[in-house]
């Protein structure tokens, strides 16, 4: 045990008298513990009370009957708008399809039209790929979690595709897609995809003269199917779970300072007392 | 056998503890779950350090993450995915050819990307600051005497790859001495600039040094016949290597859990195997550390904040991560807040450290 420092160090570190290492609880530190408890405490409470753990309401698709659904154009149109339809494809048997006439402006982005789309419908706003990589992971909320899960070799995701004379498959993600006038944006949730262009495309027409119905005298803007009764907005959150929630991120926030200005006074008190 | 007055927390307790820490931060992007994190870290390690030069691998490891996170943010801003969102500003951008999808240069950059990129960032500086906090907790000397004999077949990298960090931290303080005496600059970019190579040269140096001088000590073990040291050396390397690739698999959330557990209970086995098959020689240890109820404690400590975020992923995976779309305050989940606050109790169950500073420059000198 000669050789190399260290251990020799540690040695002489177990030497050192009992005097010196007698614990001391400073002012500080009990101010620190007693907070902590108190803040345990009031979590604990907070947990108790109902509605903190927010349960995603279950959003189920209703399905359509309706055969080739389609959109109805608006009738005045201010210049530079022009008109994209939206089709999104829930998939499945029985998945409804809706058709909806957005009015972009040049240069909007094909996320930006899809997030027109769910705030005419009333929609959630579509939820993306939490990673920041721009995959759209839902639709009005489906599915209720997961984004292009793989099952296999097979991915559940949301297929984009570009209409035309035929559904084309998108190469880009909707972030970087530019639309301009008479162009369809295709959306088909693919639950057994193979995420490559062998995945079926969405089930309308994929023209945008199929799609677009011009406007009779007091149409509203879109016309989705006429079955789908949606569930006045799958958002889960009451008003209490919201109110809960901002008790609990301004309890965890304070927390969060009260610990990191002990964790720095402390570490400031040492390094005048080395010095 | 009760716990002598001076005798320091075992250092696999410390190990443990801030790996139990850096589990629960590899599994939330919530930068207010991080942040706790962070603070329960950094409180534990100033109350509970030693005063030994490894005692500031934690303030090195907060600076590295810093750069962690302006690395990922300036990436994501200037390269990254074109995320669709709220637009802060446009960069001017660069078309690049088709073959070239999904790498972007320049582009509208949204709050979206910005704060996506920002809670990544962090993630990684908590982890890594978890990793500083156990090396400026536990000392990484006293640690490899816990190594079982079986592991010191490889023991020349597991030396090295434990007390490289500590070695980094000391060789700075002596870089920059040597630099402050010959009157050279010892900050901003010109005193980082001629403190990096001598510094990770020497800390390499030293931990194979180190590593040296203990097989020329023989690690403590009997000879043994060269053929059965080869079979249990490639049994323990093999199984390590199975045990390191089935922890990430068990641990990144993304992959298939079962494979990851069939890679660990293979990898586990071998390892047990290379460890039982290993000559065990008769090993006197100095002052030996012993596991007591305070190692326990700290333990489940730091596994209480693991359970905290696991049970709010499983009951409510949202309140897990920052919301994007759209953007909103992060939740503040009462299980994972609670479960992390309990990882401070160890700044009060761990005996304090003895005292080492004086004592080593004594030494020194």
């Amino acid at each position: 045990m000669t050789g190399h420092r260290p251990s020799s160090a540690q040695g002489l570190a177990a030497d050192t008298t009992p005097a010196v290492a007698t614990r001391r609880t400073g002012p500080l530190m009990r101010t620190v513990a007693v907070t902590a408890v108190a803040a345990v405490a009031t979590a604990v409470v907070a947990a108790m009370t109902p509605g903190t753990i927010d349960r995603a309401a279950a959003s189920t698709a209703r399905q359509s009957q309706d055969p080739s659904p389609t959109c109805t154009v608006p009738s005045h149109l201010a210049s530079g708008q022009s008109v994209v339809a939206v089709v999104a494809d829930f998939g499945g048997a029985n998945g409804k399809i809706i058709v909806t006439c957005v009015v972009t402006r040049p240069g909007d982005s094909g996320a930006q039209v899809l997030a027109e789309q769910a705030a005419l419908l009333g929609y959630p706003a579509p939820r993306y790929d939490e990673s920041g990589s721009g995959l759209l992971c839902a639709i009005d909320g489906y599915p209720t979690s997961g984004c292009g899960t793989q099952l296999g070799d097979h991915y559940a995701y949301w297929a984009y595709w570009h209409g035309g004379k035929r559904w084309q498959y998108a190469s880009g993600g909707a972030g970087e897609w530019k639309v301009s006038t008479g162009d369809v944006e295709g959306w088909r949730f693919e639950s057994d995809g193979s995420a490559t262009p062998a995945d079926p495309p969405p089930r309308v027409p994929s023209s945008s003269a199929a799609l677009e119905m011009p406007a009779k005298a007091a149409q509203t803007t879109t016309s989705s199917p006429p079955s789908t009764g949606q569930p006045a907005g799958p958002t889960g959150h009451s008003g209490n779970g919201r109110g809960t929630n901002l008790t609990l991120f301004i309890v965890g926030t304070a927390l969060v300072v009260l610990i990191g200005i002990a964790a720095l006074l402390r570490a400031r008190r040492a390094s005048d007392r080395v010095a | 056998m009760l716990r002598t007055r001076l005798q320091p927390l075992h250092p696999i307790a410390w190990w443990c503890w801030a790996g139990a820490l850096a589990v629960a931060a590899g599994r939330t992007t919530n930068p207010l779950l991080l942040g706790l994190i962070l603070a329960v870290v950094a409180w534990v390690v100033t109350t509970r350090r030693s005063d030994g030069p490894w005692g500031r691998s934690f303030g090195a490891l907060m600076r590295l993450g810093l750069v962690v996170v302006v690395i990922r943010v300036v990436v994501q801003v200037l390269f990254g995915d074109r995320v669709p969102g709220a637009t802060w500003f446009t960069l001017p951008s660069i078309p690049l050819p088709s073959w070239a999808a999904g790498v972007t240069i320049g582009g509208p950059v949204t709050a979206q990307a910005a704060i996506g990129a920002l809670c990544e960032g962090l993630q990684i500086a908590v982890i890594l600051a978890c990793f500083g906090a156990a090396n400026s907790l536990a000392s990484s000397f006293r640690l490899l005497r816990c190594v079982p004999a079986g592991l010191y077949e490889v023991a020349v990298a597991v030396s090295v790859a434990i007390s490289f960090t500590p070695q980094v931290v000391l060789s700075i303080e002596r870089v920059r001495d040597a630099r402050r005496l010959r009157g050279r600059a010892t900050s901003g970019l010109k005193g980082w600039r001629g403190l990096a190579v001598p510094v990770l040269d020497g800390a390499l140096e030293r931990s194979v040094a180190l590593a040296a001088s203990m097989d020329a000590r023989g690690f403590g073990r009997r000879s043994t016949s060269p053929r059965r040291r080869r079979v249990t050396a490639a049994a323990t390397l093999g199984g390590l290597v199975g045990l390191g690739i089935g922890l990430f698999g068990l641990l990144d959330s993304g992959s298939a859990t079962g494979i990851g557990l069939a890679v660990i209970l293979v990898g586990g086995a071998l390892v047990i195997g290379g460890l039982v098959s290993a000559p065990h020689g008769l090993r006197s240890r100095y002052r030996p550390d012993r596991w007591h109820v305070a190692e326990w404690l700290v333990v489940v400590a730091g596994l209480a904040a693991v359970a905290g975020v696991v049970a709010t992923g499983s009951n409510n995976p949202n309140a897990l991560s920052q919301p994007l779309y759209p953007l909103a305050l992060p939740a503040g989940p009462a299980i994972a807040l609670a479960g992390i606050l309990v990882a401070t109790l160890p700044s009060a169950i761990a005996p304090k450290p003895a005292p080492v500073r004086a004592k080593l420059q004594e030494a020194v000198a």
